[in-house]
């Protein structure tokens, strides 16, 4: 016990471990969900090798080409050609009843415009630089396949890829993908997404400086002012959700009804404004991020010098000259550091926008070159909507689960972006509010 | 010579000044009416919103049947979630405001800032997706991960200060998580693995979930997604405890711990709880995780094993397809109205909480 009593600071010092245990188990949960993520997307996009297999079972003997998905000791789940619809060649093959199996180096992926993959064996180079109104023969088609050469996005000899045109294909995938306009792209989803938020963000930003502007340099403690800033302070808390319902019951059947019966002069049978759609969609989430943009514009407020003040005061500005002048476009960065907590905050949002207009399909894009070319009263696809779509209602397993992932990947990098750059410009603030009053 | 001064050409810079004092004077007055009209007409608006609520909402005899269950749902996913998220938002903030080097802090505080952020709808995906069935077969190895890993920290602490030489804990004094780290990654493969092992397979059976999306799953998840609420809040308080307090008792011989447990933890006790009630707040509320993988049935179980039906998941699902007017719509409006009260009422709660801390920090 020597040793104990020459160091009789480390006492009972052991909750400091359990405190470090703590940080460790969330470092390592919060590793563990992005590696999830990173890896559930890789598989949406990598090259699967494509084996030719030979089974036998009660109904005789089978040979496919088809891409291996997954394998354990018992059961390979393939993907054969899909000649007639995305998600319709799905496989399990118990490998008890296998007779052949390998990896043809000259098998061929062949990847549609809809979407759906076709397998093939030959040489790369015969299905290079095809005339794109020209019929494709694709041997091995059982009926008959109307293709032509426009429809064929790519080709490519799956397993003779070495390691890094591999990861080459797959990111390319991934960026025809987050792109593509098909059936199974992400433009439509982003697109909706990004009028949204820019909407969303001219409709709270003059509203929410305003108000903070107001409250801060104008309403001193009277009661009006109080009330205010207790029911943002309250709007903070209160559930998503909620303002979902809000925009439901207030804007689309309030508003929006009413609308629709002045509009046409009866209740139509199809609501136009009366139902979910993109401006409803754009006001709940004002509301829902406005507690954002007054709080953290006050705050911006509070950082400007009142030396700054009281020299432009001094010098014969009249207030509303000074906040003009003076306070606002020094506190420049403040506003920058709302807006992008906004459309941070509105872009990942989800719950309330399926109450007020998102959808899991939306024929027309909300922004197009038709008259008026922005859609307000549209309904819309969203990212982070698309996400819970393809997760809970996706019609072709696997693929649509991995996607799911990818979009949420691609969800996640909107969002952490915007919060890091929030982050960035509200510590050079910080920085030049401390140089100005220093 | 003098020159009377009616005789002055009349300089253009006053004129110009007079003519231009008018309307200065007058955007000076409309500027503040109008910000003041806005705000009214604002104030008014966020008051018309429960208003609203209120008016529309409905209950009829059936409400019991239809509104206990979804409530105790709303209740249990959040009393699992603060399960999870208590010990580890508690534990970091602490770590993070009292022990950690200020570069560390520097590190930490904006990874958790950013974890914040992450959208609900992805942590749903992959609870949904990944860990609900991974989950399934390996809820032993859970319980023996969550029972070991405290006892792991334990052991590592006190064979670091008996063993260690000064000098390396000098070196690692407000870095041990990078000790930690590494031990407690080792420790998740060999406590899943352990609740695999055929030894234990009928306690494994009898911990066999009735469905992958459950409670168990709602917990983690959801107190994954409120940890760093917690977080925040307690980590904003604890620092703002003077750091003379803790110092002056360390020099006058307690140690690290014992100056948090004893002075810092006392004072900064309203900010923390405040953190506790907003969390709880946030997780009542939560709609995506629950909506996606709690599986959504309205059973009244307290098991963490059983699925679960909350509030906020309910409306999600059933708002869009209501018919405006029907008895149903007035009910789901009620249920609303019900979960803003109680996250209002937390809010208020915790904002009385706060005040207090402010007040003693001001005095102290």
């Amino acid at each position: 016990m020597a040793s104990n009593a020459s160091r009789p600071v480390q006492r009972r010092d052991l909750g400091l471990w359990l405190a470090a245990a703590a940080v460790s188990t969330s470092l390592l949960a919060l590793a563990a969900l992005l590696w999830v993520l990173l890896a559930q997307s890789w598989q949406a996009f990598a090259p699967a090798p494509v084996a030719l297999l030979q089974w036998r079972d009660d109904a005789g003997e089978h040979s496919l080409l088809a891409s291996v998905l997954a394998q354990d000791e018992q059961v390979l789940i393939v993907r054969g050609s899909e000649w007639q619809r995305r998600g319709d060649a799905y496989r399990r093959v118990l490998r008890s009843s296998l007779v052949h199996l390998s990896f043809p180096a000259d098998a061929l992926n062949l990847r549609l415009a809809d979407g759906r993959e076709i397998l093939l064996r030959g040489s790369e180079q015969s299905w290079r630089g095809l005339d794109p109104q020209q019929r494709l023969v694709l041997p091995g088609a059982d009926g008959e396949v109307p293709v032509r050469g426009a429809d064929l996005v790519e080709v490519v000899a799956v397993n003779a890829l070495s390691g890094w045109q591999r990861l080459g294909t797959g990111l390319q995938r991934a960026l025809g993908f987050a792109g593509g306009t098909g059936g199974s792209g992400l433009f439509a989803a982003l697109l909706g997404t990004v009028v949204l938020v820019m909407l969303m963000s001219v409709l709270v930003m003059p509203l929410g400086v305003l108000v903070a502007l107001w409250l801060h340099e104008y309403a001193g403690n009277d009661q009006l002012a109080r009330g205010l800033r207790a029911a943002i302070a309250n709007l903070a808390s209160v559930p998503s959700v909620i303002y979902g319902l809000f925009g439901l019951v207030l804007f689309v059947h309030g508003i929006g009804g009413s609308l629709d019966v002045l509009l046409s002069g009866t209740t139509a049978p199809v609501p136009h404004w009366g139902r979910g759609g993109l401006l409803w969609s754009a006001l709940t989430l004002a509301l829902l991020t406005l507690p954002v943009v007054v709080i953290s514009v006050e705050e911006g407020l509070a950082r400007v010098p009142p030396g700054l003040r009281q020299a432009a005061l001094a010098l014969g500005a009249t207030r509303a000259e000074m906040l003009w002048r003076v306070v606002l476009p020094v506190a420049r960065p403040a506003l920058l550091t709302a807006l992008i907590l906004a459309v941070a905050r509105a872009a990942g949002e989800v719950a309330p926008l399926m109450l007020v207009g998102a959808v899991k399909y939306a024929p027309a894009l909300p922004l197009n070159g038709e008259f008026p070319y922005l859609h307000l009263s549209q309904q819309f696809m969203h990212l982070g909507h698309g996400v819970y779509d393809l997760a809970l209602t996706g019609s072709d397993g696997p693929r649509d689960l991995a996607q799911a992932h990818a979009t949420a990947l691609l969800l996640l990098l909107v969002v952490i972006g915007l919060n890091a750059s929030a982050i960035v410009v509200r510590n050079r603030l910080r920085e030049r509010s401390r140089e100005l009053s220093a | 010579m003098s020159v009377p001064a009616a005789s002055f050409p009349p300089h253009s810079l006053t004129a110009r000044f007079a003519a231009r004092a008018a309307r200065r004077q007058w955007r000076e007055r409309w500027l503040g009416r109008g910000l003041r009209g806005l705000s009214l007409l604002l104030a008014l608006l966020l008051l018309a919103l429960p208003l609203f609520l209120l008016f529309n909402a409905r209950i009829d005899d059936a409400w019991r049947e239809a509104l206990l269950p979804l409530l105790a749902g709303s209740f249990k996913a959040a009393l699992y979630a603060m399960l999870v998220a208590l010990p580890l938002g508690l534990g970091a903030a602490i770590w993070c405001a009292r022990f950690a080097t200020p570069g560390l802090r520097g590190l930490l505080k904006p990874v958790f800032e950013l974890f914040e952020a992450v959208p609900a709808v992805v942590l749903g995906l992959i609870a949904a997706l990944i860990l609900a069935p991974w989950l399934a077969q390996r809820v032993l190895g859970l319980v023996l991960l969550l029972a070991l890993l405290p006892l792991l920290a334990l052991a590592a602490g006190w064979l670091w200060q008996r063993l260690a030489p000064a000098g390396w804990q000098r070196f690692w004094r407000g870095r041990e998580i990078g000790l930690l780290l590494p031990l407690a990654a080792l420790l998740v493969p060999l406590a899943l693995g352990l609740g695999q092992a055929p030894l234990f397979a009928s306690f494994a059976a009898q911990l066999q979930p009735a469905s992958p999306w459950n409670g168990l799953v709602i917990g983690l998840m959801l107190g994954l997604a409120t940890m760093p609420v917690i977080f925040t809040l307690a980590e904003d308080a604890l620092f703002a405890v003077p750091a003379d307090l803790a110092t002056g008792a360390q020099a006058l011989g307690a140690t690290r711990w014992q100056a948090l447990w004893r002075l810092v933890l006392p004072v900064a006790a309203p900010g923390i709880a405040a953190a506790v009630l907003l969390g709880f707040s946030r997780a009542l509320g939560e709609t995506m995780i629950v909506l996606m993988a709690s599986g959504n049935t309205p059973l009244l179980q307290v098991s963490p094993l059983s699925g679960l039906r909350s509030v906020a998941a309910n409306l999600a699902l059933e708002a869009p397809d209501a018919v405006r007017g029907s008895v149903h719509y007035g009910q789901l409006l009620f249920s609303a109205l019900l979960l803003f009260g109680l996250c209002l009422l937390l809010n208020a709660l915790a904002e009385g909480v706060r005040a207090r801390l402010r007040q003693r920090l001001a005095g102290s």
